[in-house]
């Protein structure tokens, strides 16, 4: 049978990630467009030496299109749903991890194929009309295979908003719903810098862990709109028949610049708690490391596994973690953490 | 049969309760299924469960009987902080039996207690008990020794005040160490300690009636399930029973040993002035957890009103209505409550007058003296003032100190 996979100019997009050079190669502008979104502040003109990382993206009319062809050996890692991915809803997806060799297969059925050598630096993405796909579905399924292949090279994906101030970083770190957007917003709004929404890296440094910025756009609900007057005019758009999403850079609402790369000092956990002011509960250095793990956890290669979490626990011991208790005062959370911060 | 419940538990709080448990028997887990049916906020059982430091038993118990009913995302969010737990909690009993060996080596007695000698001895697993660090059992005559083994071992003494909960820990005269550029903690204890509570761990008897602990394909000394139920049972009154971990962990032990010698039990626990708190124990795993417990041992309690009133409101936040409940804040009245002899309740009551602790005056809803004892409070003030303008103070000395250490 003959492969359909859409005979197309490829065209090649560069990019250097801390140090990292990267080339994301498609022939399809609507594979391009969320990938560059994605990784604007990441963009090179052009890459003096050799590239490290290669991503090349196609998109495919059909299923059987897909030049996928497992060896006796493969097995299965994970079966389930984009749940166990991380937990936005458009990434509710079925899903199945198949370990080939040096491959890592992770197959969304209907929507597509990622294969991804870790080793070699290089994954490929077969997406099936991906013309009928929601731009964010695009750049999650592209940011699962730029991760695992930073993952490899020591740059470690935090679920956690990541921020900074005067050197010192703040991760707030949590499950949706729990005030994480909020709380960064707040901490926004009064000076902070922005790092990151989602996905911060952090990288082992040696003496110590640095977090680094991988700024992407904000999301936010129609209820944390209604809590920040300045975001009352942010844009929606509709991912998928009957959901609205809001979404908007941080310097376009915020007199703030993208953070540096920096020494993050606190960790925060937040919940919402129906209490006037918030407070902080001192955690001790096991208990987060308990619960940073499961921000981390969906790792399959045994030793990249074992370096990750020896940096997740260099990272506990490095920072003040604490339960925030976020109380109703949401506009005052600077004044709570900004003295801890400066005196850490 | 269930035990009828005074106070009812909100439906999020009874799930937690009928999962917390390694044996889930039929009937119990086809209740467990159409809870899970039902309307249920998710986020609040997970809340609750890890508050209670009962995740691990959740996940184990949903998954077995309905993984299906339970909303993805909450069963993922509970399966991937499971296995974090227990990750660390390999971890952390690797490290306890190095120290443990340590100490052997250095010839100084110890016993892991509560957390990881649990979860190896009474749940069977590292990985279903929820621990934050390693409490370790030494004689206080040893300490130094001990000390001296830790600090070889790369730990470093803390001090408690600026430890995280240190704000609930007033006067316990534990050590706390801290592995240098490491996570693990450990609490050097030879008594059980808090604010108007003491219990001593170190006691001739538990040192000899230590029996072996495997745990992690070694052996080491721990307490004798006998003594093991005295002290949960003491320790989780200390706690006013606030997380229902700690009546899971006498429920657990009393499944694991079916044949425990009741009669030492009771001697040892009436000679240690703290048989009523084990009563208390024993209550509330029977009546939350279904623990099994031999008629005779239930007689010896069944017509005890405070542990009887107590045992239906704890742990508090599970209560459909938590003012309902008794609270850790209110520990002194439960205390006040719960010792053995009217001497040593009265004694207790006019140490806390003399000391005008706030509580006298304004005691909560379920405490049955509340009327006797400010009143009491009110004639100790009105003596005190007295005894101060006439007394010199070497004979208000005595006086104290005979209230204090036993008239």
């Amino acid at each position: 049978m003959a492969m359909t996979v859409l005979n197309k100019p490829m065209c090649a997009y560069l990019f250097s990630i801390y140090g990292m050079r990267l080339k994301y190669v498609t022939g399809s502008p609507v594979l391009a467009a969320p990938v560059n979104e994605l990784l604007k502040h990441f963009r090179q003109d052009s890459v003096e030496e050799s590239t490290e990382l290669t991503l090349c993206f196609k998109d495919v009319q059909d299923r059987a299109d897909i030049p996928l062809r497992l060896s006796p050996s493969a097995r299965q890692l994970s079966v389930g749903t984009g749940a166990a991915v991380r937990d936005q809803p458009e990434t509710g997806l079925p899903y199945e991890v198949i370990q080939d060799e040096g491959r890592l297969i992770a197959d969304f059925h209907n929507l597509g194929v990622l294969l991804m050598d870790g080793v070699q630096g290089r994954a490929e993405g077969y997406l099936i009309n991906p013309e009928t796909m929601p731009a964010n579905l695009i750049e999650y399924l592209f940011h699962l295979a730029l991760i695992e292949l930073l993952r490899h090279r020591g740059l470690y994906p935090i679920h956690a908003a990541a921020l900074e101030k005067h050197g010192r970083g703040i991760l707030i770190s949590g499950n949706s719903g729990r005030g994480k957007t909020t709380s960064s917003l707040s901490l926004l709004r009064s000076g902070y810098r922005y790092l990151s929404d989602d996905h911060p890296l952090i990288r082992d440094a040696g003496t110590h862990v640095d977090v680094l910025p991988f700024p992407t756009k904000i999301n936010v609900t129609r209820a944390t709109i209604e809590l920040f007057p300045e975001l009352a005019d942010v844009p929606d758009h509709v991912p998928h028949p009957g959901s609205r999403k809001w979404s908007f850079h941080a310097e376009d609402r915020y007199p703030t610049l993208i953070g540096e790369r920096c020494r993050p000092a606190m960790v925060l956990f937040p919940h919402v708690a129906d209490v006037p002011h918030s407070h902080l509960e001192l955690l001790s250095k096991r208990r987060a490391l308990e619960l940073l793990l499961p921000q981390t956890l969906l790792v399959f290669d045994p030793e990249v596994a074992r370096r990750e979490f020896e940096v997740l626990a260099k990272l506990a011991r490095q920072v003040d973690c604490y339960r925030l208790h976020f109380g109703r005062d949401i506009f005052d959370l600077p004044n709570l953490l900004t003295p801890l911060l400066e005196q850490g | 049969m269930m035990p009828t419940r005074q106070f009812s538990l909100r439906p999020e709080s009874e799930l937690l309760v009928w999962c917390a448990r390694t044996v889930v028997p039929n009937e119990l887990a086809e209740r467990i299924r159409q809870r899970a049916q039902g309307p249920l906020d998710w986020a609040l059982v997970l809340d609750l469960a890890w508050y209670h430091g009962v995740g691990s038993l959740l996940h184990r118990s949903l998954s077995a009987f309905c993984s299906d009913l339970v909303p993805l995302e909450s069963l993922t969010q509970l399966r991937r902080r499971t296995h974090a737990v227990a990750l660390l909690n390999r971890l952390l009993a690797q490290e306890a039996l190095v120290l443990c060996e340590a100490m052997a080596a250095r010839g100084v007695p110890v016993i892991p207690i509560k957390g990881v000698a649990l979860a190896a001895s009474v749940y069977g697993d590292l990985t279903l008990r929820d621990f934050n660090d390693m409490d370790l059992l030494v004689p206080e005559h040893a300490i130094a020794d001990a000390q001296a083994v830790l600090l070889d071992a790369g730990y470093e003494r803390r001090d408690r005040s600026s430890a995280p909960g240190a704000m609930d820990q007033k006067d316990g005269p534990y050590y706390v160490f801290i592995k240098k550029r490491m996570l693990f903690r450990v609490d050097l204890q030879w008594t059980i300690a808090e604010q108007n509570f003491m219990f001593q761990l170190d006691r001739p008897n538990f040192w000899k009636h230590r029996v072996p602990l495997a745990m992690a394909n070694t052996t080491v000394q721990g307490l004798a399930p006998e003594d093991l139920l005295i002290v949960l049972c003491v320790h989780g009154s200390k706690h006013v029973w606030e997380e229902l971990k700690w009546v899971c962990d006498v429920a657990e032990l009393l499944r694991s040993h079916r044949h425990l010698d009741w009669e030492r039990i009771y001697l040892n626990a009436s000679a240690w002035r703290c048989r009523r708190l084990v009563s208390m124990g024993l209550s509330l795993a029977h009546r939350l957890l279904d623990a099994p417990l031999p008629g005779a041992v239930l007689a010896r309690f069944s017509d005890d009103l405070d542990v009887q009133l107590l045992s239906h409101r704890m742990p508090p936040t599970l209560l459909a209505d938590r003012h309902a409940g008794a609270h850790q804040s209110e520990a002194v009245m439960f205390y006040f409550s719960l010792k053995d002899s009217w001497w040593e309740r009265w004694k207790f009551g006019l140490t806390l007058c003399r000391d005008q602790h706030p509580l006298v005056m304004t005691p909560p809803a379920w405490f049955r003296w509340r009327t006797s004892l400010p009143r009491l409070a009110r004639f100790v003030f009105l003596l005190h003032k007295a005894v101060r303008a006439l007394l010199p103070p070497t004979i208000r000395g005595a006086i104290n100190r005979w209230v204090e250490h036993g008239g």
